[in-house]
């Protein structure tokens, strides 16, 4: 039996990948099933996932896209085995539920925020990343795509990235504000106090997400109790991991986190070691499931209506997706069509017109033979022909369709 | 020269004569614009707008149809979410149909409210105060009487269920209402246009309104999905009806939480399952309908805050 692949965003700051739910799903599979009956593959591939994002599980031809989908079908697949829920009661399995809502509506935009939309990340460390790890043309998109959904996950938080991007660019503000005309005072007391109150509202902003989770984990090593993770954990250690890894020039998260919240650290340490650092198989991508320039052209071109604001929309299913794309192509094809007649009709048009233009000019310096000669032809076939044979001379090397349809 | 004391070049400084006449703008600088008020409310004499506000009645501005009638509830989630919460708590008020173009905040419900009668002067007694949303639950806080229902809105239970009802719930109906072509061209459009029923602008309102669930959508479900459908939306609101259900029936299925009075969360859950149980939805949206309709104590939930405070 051939392993099942679980494709996911690369490996970043010592940990197996660089989005939180990558980091969820390796976890999830590497504590409910064997170590020899899954490979990781690091495709970057967002195209071979159904739902147009990673993780994505390949079992056989089949593919599952997303970590809840993941989840429920390791389940029905080994009818339960897997299931690391199992022992949960239908209350924990609701409250799981709800919780998985929390941490990614609340986590979701505090990564992005420390990872994506603090500029002195976003340019030192993750905009760079995603280059060693892409070819040519597609370093660009992808890391773009990324960035603009963390700029639309935190657009409610605008005045606290302006408040760190002023933090961070201290330095050049004596020059913008004597360039202003503006004199401070006192303004290192005052660049303090602003520092400290952004600190405040980014402390804030991580306990609107941490309190809760601390509240429930009560010191425990599992967000349930027990002797071993559950989804929740899996999802956890996915988001907690990315606030605390990795080695950011701004490193207000992390710094945050082991001041204030060192319970969750250690929480999170124990889960790091138990899902992230046994073994992991390592599979290249096959040549059908890789990331290459024409898998990503196709891709580009497909989703352009999309991207253009032309077609938007959810369709009510998989399928609707699928038929938008062929209706694309289709669209592409008459497109193609109708410009290829008109250009053919407009070229026809063009060289015929050109040759009648050139014909009248001859016509007109033959003048009255031409007439007689067509006036002939109703009786006298020889000596239309001679005329015709005239003319034809004078008029060369001019192409005329109507002379191919033999007349 | 005395004044380019800082050094910085003067050319980036307006000449004087320019810098005078823009001293003297604005030219006139007029008094804030009053709280909306009904056309009755302006109707009125300063005498009998002070006899009125000091009835004590507070006024909801609320997406709802035109009724006399204050049993009626608002079609929007978040405007039934804090009418039933106010009438839960007791508080007596009015309410206006309106929508958000009338609000200072410029979302919707919003609460004026008469001031204390011992503000002194007139011009200050005839002037409501407006509440808007964001301060609604504090002043609710302060001027209503007390509750039994001790929930912690901060609790850690309490704060997941809600993003469930705010996430997987709020999807589902925005796609059963607005995404959903069916519903959105006979209830959704209907409702909220019905105070301009235009051709075209009932055409671009409706576009906008499709165009921000799915916006809205988008962004929700963004950390799983680049490609969300609406099966997959209902399965989710499936998923959360049945933890909801669940979560009500482990303390009793009267209240959430266990609580001896309903509160701010059952207001908010009551606010999507009444309108998914009541407004004939229908396309895609029956899947939705059916799917609530299995968890019935959701359902009797549902009907017995309708009950005590709808009818």
């Amino acid at each position: 039996m051939t392993p099942i692949e679980l494709h996911v965003w690369n490996r970043a700051f010592g940990l197996p990948s660089l989005d939180p739910e990558c980091l969820a799903a390796i976890a999830f599979l590497s504590s409910a099933i064997p170590q020899d009956l899954w490979v990781l593959v690091e495709s970057n591939n967002i195209s071979v996932s159904p739902n147009g994002a990673l993780p994505a599980l390949k079992d056989g031809s089949q593919w599952i896209g997303g970590f809840d989908a993941i989840v429920s079908y390791l389940n029905s697949k080994s009818s339960g085995g897997s299931d690391i829920d199992r022992n949960l009661s239908e209350l924990q399995k609701a409250q799981a539920l709800a919780y998985r809502s929390f941490i990614r509506k609340t986590c979701l935009p505090i990564t992005s925020l420390s990872l994506y939309v603090t500029s002195k990340n976003w340019i030192n460390v993750t905009r760079p990343l995603y280059s060693t790890f892409l070819q040519f043309p597609i370093q660009y998109e992808i890391p773009h795509t990324h960035h603009a959904r963390a700029i639309a996950l935190t657009s409610h938080l605008t005045s606290l990235i302006r408040e760190i991007a002023a933090e961070d660019s201290r330095p050049l503000q004596p020059v913008s504000t004597s360039f202003a005309g503006i004199t401070t005072t006192d303004k290192s007391k005052s660049q303090d106090k602003e520092k400290i109150t952004t600190r405040v509202r980014l402390r804030n902003l991580l306990a609107d997400f941490l309190d809760p989770i601390w509240e429930k984990l009560a010191g425990n090593n599992y967000f349930f109790g027990g002797n071993s993770p559950t989804t929740i954990d899996c999802l956890l250690v996915g988001y907690l991991s990315l606030l605390i890894c990795p080695n950011l020039p701004s490193a207000w998260a992390r710094e945050i986190l082991q001041q204030e919240f060192s319970e969750i650290v250690a929480y999170n340490e124990g889960l790091k070691l138990a899902c992230f650092q046994s073994g992991i198989t390592y599979k290249h991508p096959e040549e059908n499931d890789k990331l290459t320039l024409t898998t990503w052209t196709k891709r580009a071109i497909e989703n352009s209506p999309q991207t253009w604001g032309l077609s938007d929309g959810i369709p009510l299913n998989q399928e609707g997706y699928e038929a938008r794309t062929t209706a694309f192509w289709v669209a592409v094809q008459g497109i193609v069509g109708l410009a290829a007649t008109v250009g053919s009709v407009l070229t026809y048009r063009s060289l015929t017109t050109e040759g009648t233009v050139e014909v009248e000019l001859k016509e007109e310096t033959a003048g009255k033979k031409v007439y007689s000669a067509v006036k002939g032809s109703v009786g006298d076939v020889e000596g239309t022909e001679t005329t015709n044979h005239e003319s034809e001379k004078e008029r060369l090397p001019i192409f005329r369709a109507e002379d191919m349809l033999g007349l | 020269m005395a004044n380019r004391q800082d050094g910085s070049s003067s050319i980036f400084r307006a000449p004087q004569f320019i810098r005078r006449l823009f001293d003297h703008f604005p030219l006139i600088t007029y008094p804030v614009d009053p709280p909306p008020m009904s056309a009755q409310e302006l109707a009125m004499t300063t005498r009998q707008l002070q006899a009125f506000h000091s009835s004590g009645v507070n006024t909801l501005y609320i997406f709802t149809e035109d009724s006399d009638s204050d049993q009626v509830a608002s079609f929007n989630p978040a405007c039934l979410k804090w009418q039933t919460y106010l009438k839960i708590r007791g508080i007596n008020f009015t309410t206006i149909p309106s929508n958000n173009h009338a609000s200072p905040s410029g979302s919707l419900p919003f609460l004026t409210v008469s001031p204390p009668s011992s503000s002194s002067s007139e011009r200050q007694r005839i002037q409501r105060t407006v509440i808007p949303v964001a301060k609604l639950a504090q002043w609710v806080e302060d001027n209503a009487p007390g509750t039994v229902n001790t929930v912690d809105t901060e609790g850690a239970d309490y704060r997941a269920f809600l993003s469930l009802v705010e996430g997987a719930v709020r999807d589902a109906w925005l796609y059963a209402l607005y995404i959903d072509p069916i519903n959105l061209s006979n209830i959704t459009i209907p409702k909220y246009t019905s105070t301009t029923p235009l051709w075209p602008i009932t055409h671009f309102l409706g576009n906008q309104m499709r165009q921000a669930a799915i916006d809205s959508i988008k962004k929700s479900t963004s950390s799983e999905s680049t490609l969300p459908t609406g099966e997959e939306i209902y399965t989710k609101a499936n998923e959360a009806f049945s933890a909801l259900s669940t979560l009500l029936n482990s303390t009793g299925n009267t209240w959430f939480f266990g609580a001896d009075e309903a509160g701010m969360f059952d207001a908010s859950v009551f606010a999507y399952t009444y309108l998914i149980l009541s407004l004939e939805i229908s396309g895609s949206g029956e899947v939705l309908v059916e799917s609530l309709y299995k968890f019935k104590n959701l359902v009797e939930h549902s009907e017995r805050i309708r009950r005590r405070w709808f009818s």
